[in-house]
């Protein structure tokens, strides 16, 4: 008994500790509480490791002066930041206050608070006027202009001066003199000296892109800049042949570390971060121009905002805490971020530094890039295209034309069908009735415990049972709370969700739209493609995993005990080992720059595979990456039954004369049979549900070559809001895992 | 043993598969003591500058990224998890092997059925409720939903069948309580199950990744695995500093598997098919 009285004060002290650590902290008394969700934008030069210190000082300062508020900073990460505040949103918790381009999405949703009235007239003359007009629309503006940005073309002069390559006079050239140089530089270094990206959300090309007219919103005009990076890459041969699939770190490498590379677009945080280890003598110039010189780099503007506040007393407080951080005094911190401030009266940071002041010379040929809502997604089917086209030497102008206009009326039916349907992110203010929410799961409760009701009342055997075995029910109890909650209710729920256009204000039972998640999801050529990457993926995979695991098995089983030990050790230590920790790896791995395959292959002279970067590889890839991470579970059990199987069979069949071949077909596999289909039942699960390497290692990407159904699950829930398809993809892929183990189940014959 | 041409071959498959899977973590190991310049440039410096090591990736790791927490987080949520589990799948699986009450069939079958859905299936609704609870960003939204596995219970249930009725059946006689049965007499007698589910559960919770991205937002709260997927820059990507982050997340895995291998590999083969 005194060790249930101990076990039962350990759980409780153990449950309270984790109910005191992980409710909210509790808020000092009377106090304002303010949540400020950031990135790691800036480190201060007295500690370098502290990328929030900046942002921390300034809340202090804050807090000092209005000590009835208490700021709360939460440090978000450049990798999965942006999606956490979309998914918090959503959710229906935002922060405060936040840091981003004009969040257009938002705003249109009626989230973000307006700020004219707390804007001076002295504010508004020393702002900017592509600063502070960046954050107006429909007449009001929308938070704290605080940093402007740009792209610039990257120079090494070393380069330039070994090939006698010219220069830009003041950093401005036309087309023609940017191709000449580039092809001067290329046949004297036999290199090609122009890197570019074509990444998602990254926006270094769309100068060019862009060059002959077209834009986000009307890309079916933009076949001229679409050919002439084409050209880049296949005509002029300025441009590496594996462009399509790198990204914008790749190149940075190749311009920074390697230097094989002449000229490369990169946001102007690259300036500070070269000048900064000094190893590299470079010059930056603005992109190249046509005709007119207006309009040549994309801006954009960064700033704080305020989410909608329904408490008149802190909305004045969080709209002042964003405006402070945004002051001209405290824009001065920018230095230390290279960029540009917003204010006049800041303009002076860089007073001392050549570069960054011909960097804001040339900023004056910038201008503000498109906005939209559906921007994101818009920017992933372009910058998708676009690598598909770009990795495609085939191509001639006018297929790229027909191409360019089938992607831009693909466009403009997403900007058509989200005006029409502006169904996600609801007000969470407004139309959040807890009692709607709520409602939904008490009614499934109640129809549970009626349910249960009516089986007890009418069924003698089970109530009596309930009394006489209360022992067993009790036992059985958490389990299977946790089971109905988390197990079963969710999947009834999912099902539901499939059949409406879920929004997080809604109720239960709202916005049932029937088969159009479905027909929406059948309709996504993405999504046919993940489904058909997914039954690629399976039938490699599964049957490779199987063979592989039995013919090490049958090895392994003629061996001593100890040296069976440590080779099922060595088999199955990447079983275990995180799946994050192995991709991080093979990203390493099978990098196309420094990936030790690639490095391998040259020193064969074979010339570098883009391993994840091509169309061809990435699926490839992935599949081998599994692989090597798989078999050492199905082997293990393979092992395990072979060690059950009597001696006497084999001594039978070697008696009979039957050579190892033989008794493998006619004997072991034979026997194997109930473990076989087992793996491959359970395999194949598996494998119909990868995400995690295809999320680490390519993110489906190129050109969604590697795209898989639950990746796609993920960006459609948590990337695009839109819960009703994602859910129906899901359930698209659960028919499948069914109806793949049921065939298998029919085809094995085997009593199981 | 001799040593003829089919050993030789024998060993000489297995041993080249061995390089294969275990060379990724010994190549992990290896660059994480590269200096950033070396690591940079690429792998040219795995066959040219072998003496140049050196441990900056992991004082900059330590010093520039929240890593021991994400450390701690993760060994708390991973600790209260096994425990949690292996109480309640234990109590399950002990009810549904030796209590013989109406619905112990459909409450097993149902367990077996539920362990052939794929838990992404149901991501998406739980991690609503998680919302409408306002249980996003803490740890108690990655806990709840991992407390019970129905593999767990499966397993618990197939090894307390091997606990004789008689034993349980004297206890009842000497008066014990059936908690005092449950707490002194089956679970002693069931530790090679519990120790093996618990590494298990600890393992497999310890590389979870999906879930605790999901409901985990603030840097300080996220456990190594969602941590280390975010360990890069804005611009850049510090393969270094990448490869020291997944050593120090694989330290504990491999401890383990070192110290408990035994229980592991029983694991692993458990629930397969009878031979």
């Amino acid at each position: 008994m005194f060790k249930i009285i101990k076990f039962l004060i350990l759980s409780a002290v153990i449950t309270s500790a984790v109910l005191l650590r992980f409710s909210p902290p509790a808020c000092a008394e009377g106090k304002i509480k303010i949540s400020v969700w950031d990135f790691p934008r800036i480190t201060l030069p007295k500690k370098p490791n502290d990328r929030f210190l900046w942002l921390r000082e300034i809340c202090d300062e804050f807090e000092k002066l209005n000590p009835e508020v208490s700021v709360e900073l939460t440090k978000l990460t450049w990798n999965q930041g942006g999606e956490k505040i979309k998914i918090a949103v959503f959710a229906g918790v935002p922060p405060d206050i936040s840091s981003s381009d004009l969040p257009l999405k938002y705003i249109h949703s009626g989230l973000i608070e307006p700020v004219d009235d707390y804007i001076t007239p002295q504010d508004a003359s020393d702002y900017f006027e592509s600063a502070i007009s960046s954050f107006k629309t429909g007449g009001k503006t929308y938070g704290f202009a605080w940093a402007q940005k740009t792209d610039y073309i990257y120079l090494n002069k070393a380069l330039f001066a070994k090939a006698g390559a010219a220069l830009p006079r003041d950093g401005m050239w036309s087309v023609e003199e940017f191709r000449s140089a580039m092809k001067t530089i290329a046949s004297a270094l036999k290199i090609r000296p122009f890197g570019f990206s074509a990444e998602r959300e990254q926006t270094s090309e769309l100068p060019f892109l862009f060059m002959y007219g077209g834009g986000y919103l009307d890309f079916k005009n933009a076949a001229g800049g679409v050919s002439l990076l084409h050209d880049f890459i296949y005509r002029d041969k300025i441009s590496p042949a594996e462009t399509g699939g790198l990204k914008t770190r790749d190149i940075w490498i190749d311009f920074k570390e390697k230097q094989a590379l002449a000229a490369a677009p990169f946001g102007i945080w690259a300036i500070p971060a070269l000048a900064r280890e000094k190893k590299i003598d470079f010059d930056i110039a603005q992109y190249p121009y046509l005709n007119d010189r207006r309009s040549l780099s994309h801006s954009s503007v960064i700033g704080y905002f305020v989410f909608r506040q329904s408490d008149s007393v802190k909305r004045d407080y969080c709209i002042k805490l964003a405006k402070f951080i945004t002051n001209a005094e405290n824009q001065k911190v920018l230095k230390y971020y290279g960029q540009f401030p917003t204010r006049k009266s800041a303009a002076s940071i860089y007073e001392n530094d050549a570069l960054m002041k011909k960097a804001f010379d040339l900023f004056e040929y910038a201008a503000p890039a498109a906005a939209h809502p559906l921007l994101p997604k818009i920017d992933e089917h372009i910058k998708s295209e676009c690598q598909k086209i770009l990795l495609d030497g085939g191509l001639d102008a006018a297929k790229i034309a027909s191409k360019t206009a089938e992607t831009g009326a693909y466009i403009a039916g997403i900007i058509a069908s989200g005006a029409a349907a502006n169904k996600d992110l609801k007000s969470p203010a407004a139309g959040d009735s807890p009692s709607a929410k709520t409602g939904g799961g008490i009614l499934i409760a109640a129809i549970f415990i009626a349910l249960a009701g009516v089986l007890l009342s009418f069924n003698k055997k089970l109530s009596g049972d309930l009394v006489k075995n209360r022992w067993a029910y009790f036992f059985m109890a958490p389990a299977v709370a946790v089971f109905l909650v988390f197990f079963i209710f969710p999947l009834a729920r999912g099902v539901l969700i499939s059949f409406q256009s879920y929004s997080f204000s809604g109720g239960w039972f709202d916005n049932f739209c029937g088969l159009e998640n479905f027909t929406y999801a059948l309709n996504d050529a993405v999504f046919i493609k993940s489904m058909f990457n997914t039954f690629l993926y399976t039938v490699i995979v599964v049957p490779a995993n199987i063979c592989i695991a039995l013919v090490l098995a049958v090895l392994v089983y003629r061996l001593s005990e100890r040296v069976q030990t440590w080779f099922k050790g060595a088999f199955y230590l990447p079983g275990v080992i995180s799946i994050v920790t192995l991709s991080i790896v093979w990203r390493y791995i099978f990098d196309f720059k420094s990936g030790i395959l690639n490095a391998a292959l040259a020193a064969f002279s074979v010339q570098p595979v883009g391993w994840l970067t091509s169309e061809e590889m990435s699926l490839f890839s992935i599949i081998v990456f599994t692989i090597l991470k798989g078999p050492g579970g199905a082997l293990l059990i393979y092992l395990t039954a072979l060690c059950n199987i009597p001696k006497d069979y084999f001594e039978a069949a070697a008696v009979d004369g039957a050579g190892p071949v033989r008794t493998f077909v006619k004997i072991t596999f034979p026997l194997l049979l109930p473990q076989t289909m087992f793996l491959a039942i359970s395999l194949t699960i598996d494998a119909m549900q990868v995400f995690a390497p295809v999320m680490l290692l390519t993110e489906g990407g190129p050109a969604n070559s590697s795209e898989v159904v639950m990746h796609r699950v993920y960006k459609e829930a948590f990337n695009n809001l839109n819960m009703g398809a994602a859910s129906a993809m899901s359930l698209i892929l659960f028919v499948f895992i069914l109806a793949a183990s049921v065939l298998q189940y029919k085809y094995f014959k085997y009593d199981y | 043993m001799r040593l003829d041409l089919k050993n030789i071959l024998i060993y000489s498959v297995l041993s080249i598969w061995a390089a294969f899977t275990l060379f990724p973590i010994a190549y992990m190991l290896y660059s994480s003591f590269l200096s950033p310049e070396d690591i940079k440039i690429g792998s040219i410096s795995f066959f040219s500058n072998i003496t140049k090591l050196t441990t900056v990736n992991y004082s900059e790791l330590f010093a520039g990224s929240m890593i021991s927490r994400w450390f701690v987080n993760s060994l708390f949520i991973c600790l209260v998890i096994t425990f949690a589990q292996l109480i309640i799948n234990g109590m399950a699986g002990y009810a549904l092997a030796k209590k013989k009450f109406v619905l112990n069939d459909v409450m097993f079958w149902s367990f077996v059925a539920v362990m052939m859905v794929p838990s992404q299936i149901i991501c998406i609704p739980i991690f609503i409720m998680i919302c409408d609870l306002k249980l996003v960003d803490t740890f108690l939204a990655v806990i709840l939903p991992s407390l019970v596995s129905p593999f767990g219970v499966f397993m618990m249930r197939q090894y307390m069948q091997g606990v004789p009725d008689e034993v349980l059946d004297s206890a009842r006689i000497d008066g014990c309580s059936e908690l005092g049965t449950f707490f002194r007499i089956v679970v002693p007698m069931s530790l090679p199950a519990f120790s093996t589910l618990g590494i298990f559960v600890f393992i497999s919770n310890w590389n979870a990744f999906l879930w605790p991205l999901l409901v985990l937002f603030s840097e300080e709260k996220y456990t190594l695995a969602v941590g280390l997927a975010t360990l890069q820059g804005q611009h850049t990507i510090d393969y270094g500093l990448l490869m020291a982050g997944a050593f120090v997340s694989a330290v504990p895995i491999i401890m383990i598997f070192a110290f408990f291998s035994k229980y592991i590999i029983k694991g692993a083969t458990e629930g397969a098919v009878k031979g």
